[in-house]
């Protein structure tokens, strides 16, 4: 039988690659580590889609504001859910959900993270795949309108790198990121540049394509765009953040690194949609400086996406590690469950999956703003930020966290009734919408309604029944 | 069970033992913290906003 001392050993190499919390002692990303890595997994071309997006109905100055106003709202309720549990703990996003859903409840927050990253990871790796067409035949190596098969190709070959890289483990991350995070901020700020020096003056004059007739509609969508495009972070930053020592070295890094880079790096893309009709750069960028323009374009497009690509695979896999039969592969096993269902995905239905961007988001805010809310209400409102780590990390029906039957119905009717909210305000597939709107976003009222369901359901039932560990 | 889960449980365990203690774990936000956090989060994007709606 193997010593305590011996078992610490095991672990000590790869520790980052389990569900085991981190000491304190193993959490060394100081703040820089933490806002590269972190500025790096926001920075992608997913940008490029969010601020196409915006640029349907806003023109640049109101784009920028509610882009950027959003991004830092989703990106404010993001940081309270999961910042300071998963920096208490050394935890990752998934078990920091574990209070509030119970220790079979969590499966709900796997599921969404799952859903979630390996519908961002789709559509990078898509953009990717679609940059390498697009520039193919700006080279003329294809024909203009031909080189489909080099979609599904290219998504497998960055499917296959992605492995490769998260075959490390977190260190590849580290590595991958201080490398990838210059030529992102540098090559981005050059794009912003060349955007504004030659295309200025129809930006100025460019109107947007499908705004409607409220002014106060569009503006809204803009910021309901930003919020949640940043509320994706959920799944990505426990995986992080808990390698940072306590809440404060993550704060800043948090709405800096990830809320941030997001907003400025869409603006490319709502420049781009407003003056020159298209937001790919290996596309817009030819048109401004020819092939050469169009090869730096791709570089920018590569080292963004596979940046975010690896954070993401790398957050999926720890995330699903932590479900039975997926916990007792190895490591290169468990990125693959991750990585498959993306290389499927884009070598199938790529084209069918990138222009479903826009309800991909909607059903973001639908989950993801209840999830958020839950969370702040319970760890700081109902329980005054003292959860029990033994709860969490125990599966049995003695845990303070077990609930009924493992399951807090608090939170699943906060995420149901955050589910109705979000659909009658915003219909996810239509973006129909309803009173009020466009005075409230969808997002908001939805996180406020999942939150206050949760208060009222915990204080009338679960603490009543004595379940969920709350201090009498 | 494996000896590998065995193992784990066992180190599990250990870490559960060390952050049980308060001193082990991760401080909260501080005073600057939620500064930071009311500035960036609420006082910077209501700005924003009036600005580009103007």
């Amino acid at each position: 039988m193997a010593t305590t001392e011996q078992a610490a050993g095991q672990f000590s190499d790869n520790i980052e690659e389990t569900a085991l919390p981190l000491l304190k002692s193993e959490r060394t990303w100081g703040r820089w580590d933490l806002l590269v890595v972190l500025a790096v997994a926001a920075a992608a071309t997913w940008c490029y889609i969010i601020g196409e997006y915006v640029g349907y109905y806003l023109d640049l100055k109101m784009g920028i504001a509610a882009m950027t106003a959003g991004a830092m709202i989703g990106m404010l309720l993001v940081t309270l859910a999961v910042v300071p549990i998963a920096t208490k703990f050394g935890i990752d996003s998934i078990k920091g959900s574990i209070p509030q859903f119970g220790n079979r409840g969590w499966v709900i927050t796997v599921a969404l993270q799952y859903a979630s990253i390996i519908g961002w990871n789709s559509i990078l790796l898509i953009f990717f795949a679609k940059s390498v067409r697009q520039l193919a035949a700006t080279l003329g190596f294809v024909p203009a309108d031909g080189g489909a098969w080099l979609i599904p190709v290219s998504t497998l070959v960055a499917c296959a790198v992605v492995f490769l890289i998260l075959r490390q483990g977190s260190r590849g991350i580290e590595k991958v990121s201080k490398v990838l995070f210059f030529v992102i901020i540098g090559l981005g700020l050059w794009m912003i540049y060349e955007l504004v020096t030659q295309k200025g003056a129809d930006l100025v004059a460019a109107a947007p394509a499908y705004a409607s007739e409220s002014r106060l509609w569009n503006y809204t969508t803009g910021i309901e765009i930003g919020i949640v495009s940043l509320l994706s972070w959920w799944p990505y930053i426990g995986a992080m953040v808990r390698v940072g020592s306590d809440a404060h070295k993550a704060t800043l890094p948090s709405m800096l690194g990830m809320g941030f880079p997001v907003p400025v790096l869409s603006i490319i893309g709502l420049a781009a949609i407003l003056a020159l009709q298209t937001s790919d750069p290996s596309g817009w960028l030819v048109q401004l400086g020819g092939p050469v323009y169009g090869v730096i374009a791709l570089v920018f497009v590569i080292a963004a996406n596979f940046g975010t690509a690896v954070i993401g695979v790398y957050a999926s896999s720890l995330g699903v590690k932590q479900v039975p039969g997926i916990a007792d592969l190895t490591w290169p096993k468990t990125v693959l469950v991750s990585v498959i269902p993306v290389a499927v995905v884009g070598a199938l239905i790529p084209e069918l999956f990138f222009s479903s961007f826009g309800s991909f988001l909607a059903f973001i805010g639908v989950f993801f703003a209840p999830l958020c809310a839950i969370q702040i209400t319970d760890y700081f409102f109902l329980r005054g930020q003292r959860v029990s780590v033994k709860s969490i990390y125990d599966s049995s029906a003695a845990s303070g966290y077990a609930y009924w039957g493992g399951v807090n119905i608090a939170a699943v009717l906060a995420m149901a009734a955050g589910f109705g909210t979000y659909w009658y305000l915003l219909h996810p597939l239509t973006y129909a919408s309803h009173w009020p709107y466009e005075f409230l976003t969808a997002s908001l009222p939805t996180a406020f309604v999942g939150g206050v369901v949760y208060y009222v359901v915990t204080k009338l039932l679960v603490q009543p029944a004595g379940k969920g560990g709350y201090a009498s | 069970m494996t000896y590998k889960n065995e193992a784990e449980e066992r180190e599990l365990q250990r870490r559960l033992d060390i952050l049980e203690d308060p001193k082990n774990q991760g401080e909260g936000f501080g005073p600057t913290d939620w500064a930071w956090l009311a500035i960036l989060g609420v006082i910077f994007p209501v700005a924003l906003l009036i600005w580009g709606w103007f």
